[in-house]
């Protein structure tokens, strides 16, 4: 499997998808935290919020960027797809094979790499968004202090959240890739079912009485737990349960995606 | 092929894959012998690309199994595979990458990353000075040159080739066959599909033919042009060869044009006829069916759907 992950590194950095998706990444970053302060500024932030907002790093580390998760997983869903997708539509994915690597090692191998570039996106726009923000914060006239150990082990906590809830997706795209063996669909049905899972936790449903029963079990909801604060708190909290549904469905997409494989016939 | 001692490289023992109701393969055996050019021939969706898929485990058979240098596809292609070069009838690369990343790609996963090793095999193919381009822009004969520097890559001591000179142009086939014939020499075994006679003729020393899934005909090529009433020999030197013929008795020489004598088989062994000459030091550069290799393979066709 290693010699797959080093042939899937070499090409995911020649990938052109993955450069901008890089980009993209470290441009959402910049439009959240810009966004975030042109509300600070005209007075649109709740005044907890804008008090907090003044608070660098903190607010920084454990508001605007989590709430990058939300448009971070398209940009996840879009770069796997294309990059598993691509080995189908060039029937590339039979080089692995015919070098003799089993089928799981195929797939772990790729699915390993692509989890790589996503921590390496996750990072891109934590460093892009911190930067940027810290210049905002120093054009304000704001002070901006160091953080505090609390902060940093809750901001790293976040961000090894964020970096599973991308793994999951990854996971979902790899299967829903096996199965139709296309990019454009794969990109299709997972930005379909990612938007309807957030719309449905965040805007239609909550509060109504089935929905909260399935709430615990839904993947957007608890891979959003980082963008939406629990009530009369600042910060996101999130506690062992989500992790555990998370890892439950990452384990599920990945189980589906090599089982299809392993009974997949590369007919080109 | 120093680790592996056996005389049978490629031993198909009833592989058999069916597409739902379709038998596309059915029960085939076959046995590639050390250091043969082994043709594998058939007409469109005869199953010879969906065989070569099985050995290559792209493909998963429904029954049967083979073994590639004593290592069963089923239980080791790992084995199997580490010193086979594969070749798919279609070329498949990366094409927004150039032929030379295509190849540092395809070393890696052999964990043969070596810059020199690389070049060597663009060298080989006459690819190095293209190698920089992306392999989008790529004409079919580069990429078909491309194929062969990957198989190379492997360092391989079997070469399976699915339909090696498809879609190549004459210039683009004499270098396939070319190349073929050099590998031959350093001692590598091929087994390779074509629908093109003319590859098998010139190139293999045994051949079979798939109809339907099912073989039909697997022999030397020697024993097919038995089954011609007549063949053809060239000569690189015709003076001599007809002044040699002249002196054989038992030669049935039907004609002379150039280079090339046609010798009347109905009554004598071509085997026989190879010996002969042989022990009178002439030795011809190309041996062939006088009538259409074609016509051949399509009566035995005939024959195998009548049977049925």
């Amino acid at each position: 499997m290693k010699q797959v992950f080093a042939a899937e590194w070499l090409l995911l950095r020649r990938s052109p998808f993955i450069w901008f998706s890089l980009v993209l990444l470290a441009l959402l970053s910049c439009v959240e935290i810009l966004s975030t302060y042109g509300m600070l500024e005209m007075g649109f932030l709740p005044s907890s919020l804008a008090t907090a907002a003044l608070r660098t790093p903190d607010f920084l580390f454990l508001y605007v960027l989590p709430s990058n998760l939300t448009f971070g997983i398209p940009v996840i869903l879009f770069f796997s797809s294309l990059a598993l997708g691509g080995e189908y539509a060039w029937e590339t994915v039979r080089w692995p094979l015919v070098a003799g690597y089993s089928r799981s090692q195929v797939l772990s191998g790729k699915m390993l790499a692509l989890a790589l570039t996503g921590t390496l996106g996750g990072a891109v726009n934590v460093f892009v968004g911190s930067v940027a923000g810290f210049l905002v914060n120093i054009w304000l006239g704001q002070p901006v202090g160091a953080m505090s150990g609390e902060i940093i082990s809750r901001a790293f906590s976040t961000f090894l959240f964020s970096v599973l809830a991308g793994w999951v997706y990854i996971a979902f795209v790899a299967a829903l890739v096996v199965l139709s063996r296309s990019a454009l669909v794969a990109l299709a049905i997972g930005l379909l079912v990612y938007f309807v899972g957030v719309l449905l936790s965040q805007v239609f449903m909550p509060g109504s009485e089935p929905w909260d029963l399935l709430r615990p079990y839904s993947l957007s909801c608890n891979a959003m737990q980082l963008v939406k604060p629990s009530e009369g708190a600042m910060f996101p909290v999130f506690g062992l349960r989500p992790i555990l549904v998370l890892v439950a469905y990452g384990s599920l997409w990945f189980t589906l995606a090599l089982v299809a494989f392993k009974r997949q016939d590369i007919t080109g | 092929m120093e680790e592996y001692a056996g005389q049978v490289v490629i031993d198909i023992q009833g592989l058999t894959k069916h597409y739902g109701q379709l038998v596309a393969v059915d029960e085939l055996k076959l046995a590639v012998q050390r250091d043969d050019i082994f043709g594998f021939v058939g007409p469109n969706g005869a199953g010879k690309t969906t065989t070569i898929r099985m050995l290559a485990g792209l493909v998963l058979p429904t029954d049967g199994d083979a073994t590639i240098l004593g290592h069963s596809i089923r239980d080791d292609l790992h084995g199997a595979l580490r010193k086979t070069g594969v070749m798919i009838e279609t070329s498949a690369f990366y094409p927004h990458l150039s032929g030379c990343d295509n190849l540092h790609v395809i070393s890696h996963l052999l964990g043969k990353g070596s810059e020199r090793f690389i070049q060597e095999a663009l060298e080989l193919v006459d690819l190095a000075r293209d190698a920089h381009r992306p392999y989008k822009d790529y004409s079919m004969g580069m990429k078909r040159r491309l194929d062969f520097a990957a198989v190379l890559l492997h360092e391989p001591d079997v070469l399976i080739l699915d339909e090696p000179t498809r879609g190549l142009d004459p210039l683009g086939t004499q270098w396939v066959h070319k190349v073929l014939r050099d590998l031959a020499n350093e001692g590598k075994t091929i087994f390779f599909s074509s629908h093109s006679l003319h590859d098998v003729e010139r190139l293999c020393n045994r051949v079979a033919l798939i109809h339907q899934g099912s073989l039909i005909f697997e022999d030397t090529i020697t024993n097919l042009l038995q089954r011609c009433s007549a063949v053809r020999m060239r000569f690189t030197d015709p003076v001599v060869a007809r002044a040699v013929v002249a002196t054989i008795e038992n030669i049935p020489l039907l004609s002379i044009d150039g280079d090339t004598f046609v010798v009347d088989t109905s009554q004598t062994d071509v085997e026989t006829l190879l010996e002969t000459l042989a022990q009178h030091s002439l030795y011809p550069v190309e041996v062939g069916a006088h009538e259409s290799l074609e016509h051949l393979f399509l009566e035995l066709v005939e024959k195998e759907e009548d049977k049925r």
